[in-house]
C-alpha cells in the first residue's frame, strides 16, 4: 500500500469533512507534501477539487437580479471559502474503444 | 556506482521488465531515453508514447495488461506509479530531514483542535454568531436614533425648504419627495450603521481565517440532511444576499443537491431582512434584542434542515456523498485596511440598492398611497386608510388576523417586501410614520433646532455605543435609569402591533418576524431559482415558503397566547 493508498484510505474512512493538516498528520507528511499529493490525485482523477467549479458560477449576471447582483468578480457577497477536495465515486467509465478503466 | 532505481512493487515491475524487453533497441526514441523509463511511461498512459515507439509494442497486449495491473492493484496505475514514487521521496525525507519541528503543533492546530471540534465546534459557532448580532443590535443600534432624527429633521425640512423655494409647496411633489422618497428611503437608510457592523463583524472572522472553520462545522450539519459538504458555500452566502447564493449553487455536482441547496439558501436571513429585526426587536423586546435576532437566525438554519430532512425523505431521496478535504487557512490577524475594504463594497452595494430598485419601489408604494379610492381626499393629498394601497392590503390583511398582524400596515409592507425585503421597512415607515407625521405637523423644529438635537444626538449615540460594550458581558454603566423616547415609527408601529393582536403586541411582532424570515424571497432570488431549478421549482419554493411563513407565524402567535407569553 502506498503513501497515496493511506491517504485515500484515511479519507475514506472519515466521517464528516477533514482538513488537510489533519490529513497531513495522520500519514505523516508536511502540508506542502500533501498539498502535491492531492495535486496528483486531481490529475489522476481520484479527487475533484472546489476551484475548478467556482469559476464557472457567474453570480448574478443579468437584469433578472437585484442591484447587488454585479457578477461574481465583483459580488460583494461571496465569501472566502476554503478550498475543497471531494473523492470521486469510483464508477466504472467505458473508454471509446471500449475498454473500461477504474 | 548502481544508478537510483525505484521499486514499484512486484505486479508493476513484471510488467515494467516485459515492456522493457519489448521497447528493446527497436527504435530511434530509445537513444534518447531509457527503456525502462519508457516503459514506465507506456504503463503511465503517456499520451501519444505508443507512436513514437512505433509499433515496437503490441496495443492490444498493452491495453490488456493494463486491465490486469488495474484488478490486482486495486487503484489506478498511474496512482499506484505515482504512490511508489511518494514512498521513496518519503524514506528519503524521513532519513535526511528532521521532522521534529513538523510534528510540533502550530497555534493554528492547537487552535482548531477547540474550534472545529466535533463536540465544541458548533457550540462555538453559535456563540461567534451570538456575538455578531450583539454587537449588531446593541452597539450599531445606538446610532439608529441619531440617523433617524437626521433624516426626519433636517433632511425632510431641507428638501421641505427646497421645495417651497421652487414654489411646489403644498402640491403632490412635496408629499413625493418628503413622505416617498425620504420617509422610504431614509427609514432603511437609517439601518446602514446595523448592517455596517454586521459586514464589519464578519469581514473580521473572514480575515482571520475563522469564517473557513464555519464553513467546516456547517458542512456536518449539511451532512445530516443528505447534502454534500460543498453545500455550505451557497448557504454561507445566503447569509449576506439569496441572489447570489442560488446561483452558488452550480458548483454542486449533482442536480438533487443543486435542487436542495437551492430550496434552502432562502431560509438563510439575508442582510436584507435583519432591518425588520432589528426593528421590531428594538421596539417589542428592547432588552433582549440582540438575542431576538440571533434566534431569528438560528430558525432559519433550524427550518432549513428540517426541510431538508423533509425533501430527502419524499423529493428528493440522499445518494450518497463523497468524502471531503478542506484546507484551512491559518489563523491570522486581520488589517484595518482588509476588513474596511470588505465592510465598505458590502454597505456600497446596500447604498446602491437603497438608490435604485428600492427607490423606484418606494415610489410606487408612494404611489398607492396617494390614490383615493374612499373619502374625501384628493391624489397626493388623502388618508393613506382611504388610499388604494390600503385597499389592495386591506383585502389581504384577514389572512394574517390568526397570527396577530392582520392590520392593512402590516399586510401592505410584507406585500410590498416581495420586491425586496428592505422595503418592508421603508413602507412601513410611509404607512406609520406619515400618519404620526401628520398630527405632529404643528410641533416641527427649527432646522436650527433640529442641526443642534442632531449633534446632541451624535454625542448621546457614541456614549450610547460606548457603555453597550461593558453591557454586553453584564456590565452596566448606565447612569440614567429612564428609557430613551421612542421615535414617531417606533411608537406607532408598537401601537399598531398592539391595536391588531389585541394587547398581545410582543407576540405578534415576534409571528411578524418569524413571517418575514421564512416568506417567499424577493423577487431577484424567485428569479434566480428559476433560471437555475426551473419553474416548477420556483413555485413550489413561492407557495411553500408563504404557507409555511404564515403556519408558523400562526403558532407563534397563537401557542405564545396559550402559554401566556405576551
Amino acid at each position: 500500500m502506498t503513501i497515496l493508498d493511506r491517504l485515500l484510505d484515511e479519507l475514506r474512512a472519515a466521517k464528516g469533512p477533514i482538513s488537510s493538516s489533519e490529513l497531513a498528520s495522520r500519514i505523516d507528511v508536511s502540508a506542502s507534501a500533501l498539498d502535491g499529493m492531492l495535486g496528483v490525485l486531481i490529475t489522476t482523477g481520484k479527487l475533484e477539487g472546489s476551484s475548478s467549479t467556482t469559476e464557472e458560477f457567474v453570480a448574478c449576471s443579468g437584469t433578472a437580479c437585484g442591484a447587488t447582483c454585479v457578477g461574481l468578480d465583483k459580488c460583494p457577497f461571496i465569501v472566502d471559502v476554503p478550498e475543497v477536495f471531494s473523492l470521486v465515486v469510483e464508477t466504472r467509465l467505458v473508454e471509446p474503444g471500449g475498454r473500461s478503466q477504474g | 556506482m548502481n544508478a537510483f532505481r525505484i521499486d514499484y512493487g512486484e505486479e508493476l515491475e513484471e510488467a515494467i521488465a516485459d515492456l522493457t524487453l519489448q521497447i528493446g533497441d527497436s527504435c530511434d526514441i530509445v537513444d534518447r531515453f531509457p527503456s525502462r523509463w519508457l516503459a514506465v511511461a507506456l504503463l503511465d498512459n503517456d499520451p501519444g508514447l505508443e507512436e513514437y515507439l512505433g509499433g515496437s509494442v503490441d496495443g492490444e497486449a498493452l491495453l490488456a495488461r493494463r486491465d490486469e495491473l488495474r484488478a490486482a492493484l486495486g487503484s489506478g496505475i498511474d496512482t499506484a506509479i505515482a504512490g511508489r514514487r511518494y514512498d521513496v521521496v518519503h524514506d528519503i525525507t524521513a532519513s535526511a530531514v528532521d521532522s521534529g519541528a513538523r510534528r510540533d503543533k502550530t497555534a493554528t492546530d492547537r487552535i482548531d483542535s477547540i474550534v472545529i471540534n466535533r463536540y465544541l465546534g458548533l457550540p462555538i459557532f453559535l456563540a461567534a454568531m451570538w456575538l455578531v448580532f450583539k454587537i449588531t443590535t446593541d452597539i450599531a443600534g445606538a446610532f439608529l436614533d441619531w440617523i433617524d432624527a437626521a433624516v426626519s429633521g433636517p433632511i425632510s425640512d431641507l428638501a421641505t425648504s427646497a421645495v417651497s423655494v421652487v414654489g411646489l409647496e403644498g402640491t403632490w411633489a412635496e408629499s413625493l419627495i418628503v413622505d416617498g422618497a425620504i420617509a422610504g428611503v431614509g427609514a432603511i437608510l437609517v439601518f446602514l450603521p446595523v448592517l455596517f457592523s454586521l459586514y464589519l463583524a464578519l469581514a473580521f472572522l473572514e480575515d482571520s481565517g475563522y469564517m473557513a472553520r464555519a464553513a467546516f462545522v456547517m458542512d456536518r450539519l449539511m451532512r445530516g440532511v443528505g447534502l454534500q459538504g460543498k453545500s455550505f458555500l451557497p448557504m454561507l452566502v445566503g447569509f449576506g444576499c439569496t441572489v447570489p447564493a442560488i446561483y452558488a449553487t452550480r458548483t454542486l455536482d449533482n442536480e438533487r443537491d443543486r435542487i436542495m441547496t437551492a430550496m434552502l439558501v432562502p431560509f438563510m436571513s439575508c442582510g436584507a431582512r435583519l432591518p425588520v429585526y432589528v426593528l421590531m426587536s428594538t421596539i417589542f423586546f428592547p432588552r433582549y434584542a440582540g438575542l431576538v435576532v440571533f434566534a431569528m437566525y438560528l430558525l432559519g438554519i433550524a427550518v432549513a434542515l428540517v426541510i431538508g430532512v423533509i425533501l430527502r425523505r419524499t423529493a428528493l431521496p440522499v445518494t450518497r456523498h463523497a468524502p471531503t478535504i478542506m484546507e484551512l487557512p491559518p489563523y491570522r490577524m486581520p488589517t484595518v485596511h482588509s476588513i474596511w475594504f470588505h465592510t465598505w463594497v458590502r454597505a456600497k452595494a446596500f447604498l446602491k440598492d437603497a438608490g435604485s430598485i428600492i427607490f423606484v419601489t418606494m415610489m410606487v408604494v408612494w404611489l398607492l398611497m396617494s390614490i383615493p379610492v374612499s373619502g374625501t381626499g384628493s391624489f397626493a393629498d388623502t388618508d393613506v386608510s382611504d388610499s388604494a394601497f390600503a385597499a389592495v392590503a386591506g383585502t389581504v390583511a384577514p389572512v394574517f388576523e390568526p397570527a396577530g398582524f392582520g392590520s392593512w400596515e402590516a399586510t401592505g409592507s410584507l406585500l410590498s417586501g416581495f420586491v425586496a425585503k428592505e422595503v418592508v421597512i421603508g413602507t412601513m415607515a410611509q404607512v406609520y410614520g406619515v400618519e404620526t407625521l401628520e398630527m405632529d405637523e404643528t410641533e416641527s423644529p427649527s432646522t436650527l433646532g433640529s442641526l443642534r438635537d442632531l449633534g446632541t444626538g451624535f454625542g448621546g449615540a457614541v456614549v450610547g455605543a460606548a457603555r453597550a460594550i461593558p453591557a454586553m458581558v453584564g456590565i452596566d454603566l448606565s447612569t440614567d435609569a429612564t428609557e430613551p423616547e421612542p421615535s414617531h415609527l417606533m411608537g406607532s408601529l408598537r401601537l399598531g402591533f398592539e391595536e391588531s393582536s389585541g394587547g398581545h403586541g410582543a407576540l405578534a411582532a415576534l409571528a411578524f418576524m418569524v413571517f418575514v424570515l421564512i416568506y417567499t424571497p424577493c423577487m431577484a432570488a424567485v428569479a434566480a431559482i428559476r433560471h437555475e431549478i426551473g419553474s416548477r421549482w420556483m413555485w413550489t419554493s413561492i407557495i411553500g415558503q408563504s404557507l409555511l411563513a404564515w403556519v408558523m407565524a400562526v403558532v407563534v402567535f397563537q401557542v405564545g397566547i396559550l402559554v401566556g407569553a405576551g
